[in-house]
């Protein structure tokens, strides 16, 4: 019994260990587990606490940099600020000081002149420093917007040529205005903004070069509509670390450079911003103590006409052109006794009507009761001027074919007369080639090709009967420019300068269309001191033709 | 679609406003100009603007040198209760002051005599772009 008691309690004992040895196999499985368990969850804890730190790290790092870029630009808007404040503060104290000093003292006649000559220039120099802020500003806004009209480029190079020659001989530099290629006869871009980046480039170049010579390059790429511009100094030239710089605004070479040379420091970043905003790019070439060439690119909408070289405008009054034969009548309106008859005998030479009216009001009854093919309408005329007579034409339902005979011919102007309703615009001093044209288009071209005359419009000129009246005209003017100098009677001299300017070319005297020319553009700028000493000039002139012509 | 209106002639020259008459027919016909014109007469410069209201009338032709009352007037008259309308003064004097007074005054057009066939096409013309623009 005892042994089977025995037996049986083994036998449980063994069963007993058998359970616990797998209880302890599984729970040291288990146990296995949820150690490698713990261990990945371990492991995967520790990745991410190490990506915490990298991404705190990291944000920290952003905080950082965008604080300090933060810092950097309140910096600039401060340097902006205080560059600013300097530029504006320089002009101003000039106006102020010199009004005090003309105000307490009594200065003698010529310091009041050079008194005065400061402080309009100061003025003048605010102003532009304003508009530069004001495009800077648009520019950063996105809000600049360009203007794009069709206008004839040939003739605002030439109006740039004829202020840059005067601005650079003030300097005793040399300036060069030279074109590369065929030129069309008009673009379609902004105008103002393609003059605004001439400026800039060439008033900079003058700025920088001491002496030497500047010229500005022009090209057209009829394949790729493209203008390209080059402007290039034999100036101070500038580093090329510093090359890339100076396109940003407030980054003339170094900072003293505006104490030393004045400026605003916001040309170069205008210029670069425009030419990108019209399709181009500038690069810049330069070696210090050599010189400097900054090249623009502008893509045009569209472009028409041939211009081979400016000098060939000049002499065109020399060339023969082909007149051609028409039949039609003409209205010419026109105040000018000279004029009136050098357009007169050009006109009848094509065998149409001519019919002269010697004012606008004369000029409107006469369109109103004849019948004419076209007029051409003076616009600088007494009792009513041709934008008046315009005006009312238009009014009054008169389609005619109406073009401005004029000698203003800023893109500006052009844009005014085409919306007052002229159909063209022709610009004095005339040109046969395209008067004939604007003729043609709108007056019946007699068949026969052969018929066309071929003659010296050099002949017209120098009929001695209109010759005569030109130099007895001329002799006036000498008198009345002498007086208005005088008096000072500005709208007198802008009168003058005016008339002569429209004729003095076609009797080979395109010296004096250039000298009232430039007298003219000063007036009308308001410059006075500048445009009387003009004035002067042409007057000294005037009489060496009136002498010679009088031997 | 021709487009019917309604023409005033003011003259105090019965063969004045017959001439007129006849000529803008003319134009309408010979250069199809797409009107279908109904006309009125008026040999006085009185009560245009009333006239003008009672009849719907669409386009004015109208003589400076009138009896009493001088057409400058009446377009002075008519430009009060009808800014819009259409006005082309007709004279015989297309003098310095008639051209101008008529612009001041605000006249679409200016006729002179003796008559022009050109313009008296041309103002007809220039009343159907006026017409079809808003």
């Amino acid at each position: 019994m005892a042994n089977l008691s025995t037996r049986m309690n083994e036998d449980r004992l063994k069963k007993r260990y058998e359970r616990e040895r797998k209880a302890r196999q599984a729970a040291e499985t288990i146990l296995e587990k949820k150690s490698l368990e713990l261990y990945q969850r371990n492991k995967e804890l520790e990745e991410f606490k190490e990506n915490l730190e990298k991404q705190v790290f990291e944000r920290t790092h952003e905080a950082e940099k965008a604080k300090t870029e933060a810092r950097e630009a309140n910096l600039a808007k401060s340097q902006f600020l205080a560059n600013m404040s300097h530029a504006i503060r320089t002009p101003l104290t000039a106006i102020i000081g010199f009004a005090e000093v003309l105000l307490q003292h009594s200065p003698s006649r010529e310091e009041r002149v050079k008194y005065l000559t400061t402080i309009i220039g100061s003025g003048r120099h605010l102003t532009t420093l304003l508009g530069e802020i004001l495009d800077v500003s648009n520019i950063e806004n996105q809000k600049l917007e360009l203007n794009p009209l069709r206008f004839n480029l040939p003739n605002l190079l030439q109006s740039i040529e004829q202020i840059y020659v005067f601005n650079c001989q003030k300097e005793q530099l040399e300036f060069a205005l030279i074109i590369d290629s065929v030129l069309p006869e008009w673009i379609v871009a902004d105008p103002t903004r393609i003059k605004q980046v001439i400026d800039n480039l060439l008033s900079n170049a003058i700025k920088f070069t001491q002496s030497g010579s500047i010229s500005l390059h022009v090209k057209f790429s009829f394949s790729s509509n493209t203008l390209h511009i080059d402007v290039v100094d034999t100036g101070q030239g500038i580093d090329d670390d510093k090359q890339t710089l100076i396109f940003d605004y407030f980054s003339q070479g170094d900072a003293s450079i505006t104490h030393n040379f004045g400026g605003t420091g916001l040309g170069l970043f205008i210029t670069k911003s425009l030419v990108e905003l019209m399709g181009g790019e500038v690069e810049l070439e330069s070696t210090l103590g050599v010189g400097s060439k900054f090249s623009m690119s502008i893509v045009c909408q569209e472009y028409g006409g041939e211009c081979k070289s400016l000098k060939s405008r000049d002499i065109i009054a020399h060339q023969s052109v082909i007149i051609p034969s028409l039949v039609g009548n003409i209205l010419l309106v026109e105040d000018t006794e000279v004029n009136q008859q050098l357009i007169t005998l050009n006109l009848q030479q094509t065998g149409a009507k001519v019919d002269l009216a010697i004012n606008g009001l004369e000029g409107l009854q006469k369109a109103l009761t004849g019948e004419y093919d076209l007029v051409l309408m003076d616009i600088q005329m007494p009792v009513m001027d041709g934008k008046e007579a315009m005006k009312s034409l238009k009014q009054l339902g008169v389609n005619l074919p109406i073009y401005a005979l004029t000698a203003n011919v800023m893109p500006s102007d052009i844009q005014e007369y085409a919306d007052i309703g002229f159909t063209g615009t022709l610009c004095k001093p005339l040109e046969l080639e395209n008067l004939y044209q604007v003729l043609s288009q709108h007056l019946t071209v007699c068949g026969d090709k052969v018929a066309n005359k071929v003659q010296e419009t050099k002949l017209i000129a120098q009929d001695p009967k209109i010759k005569a009246l030109f130099y007895t005209e001329l002799d006036k003017q000498h008198v009345e420019l002498t007086e208005n100098i005088h008096n000072l009677d500005y709208a007198g001299l802008i009168r003058i300068t005016h008339v002569i300017k429209g004729s003095a070319g076609s009797f080979g005297h395109n010296n004096l269309t250039n000298l009232a020319a430039h007298a003219l553009l000063l007036l009308r700028q308001k410059q006075y001191v500048e445009g009387v000493h003009h004035c002067t000039n042409l007057n000294h002139k005037v009489a060496e033709v009136l002498n010679e012509y009088n031997d | 679609m021709s487009i019917t209106i309604n023409i005033l002639l003011v003259d105090d020259v019965e063969y004045s406003r017959e001439l007129l008459r006849a000529a803008l027919l003319a134009c309408i016909r010979e250069h199809k100009v797409d009107i279908e014109a109904n006309f009125f007469h008026s040999s006085t410069g009185e009560s245009i603007p009333e006239q003008i209201t009672l009849r719907h009338i669409n386009l004015v032709y109208l003589d400076i040198e009138l009896p009493h009352t001088s057409g400058l007037e009446v377009l002075k008259q008519i430009r009060q209760t009808e800014p819009n309308i259409m006005v082309v003064m007709v004279s015989g004097e297309s003098s310095a002051e008639n051209v101008t007074a008529a612009i001041k005054s605000g006249a679409n057009g200016f006729i002179a005599k003796p008559f022009n066939y050109g313009r008296i096409l041309e103002s007809l013309q220039n009343y159907l772009n006026k017409a079809h623009k808003p």
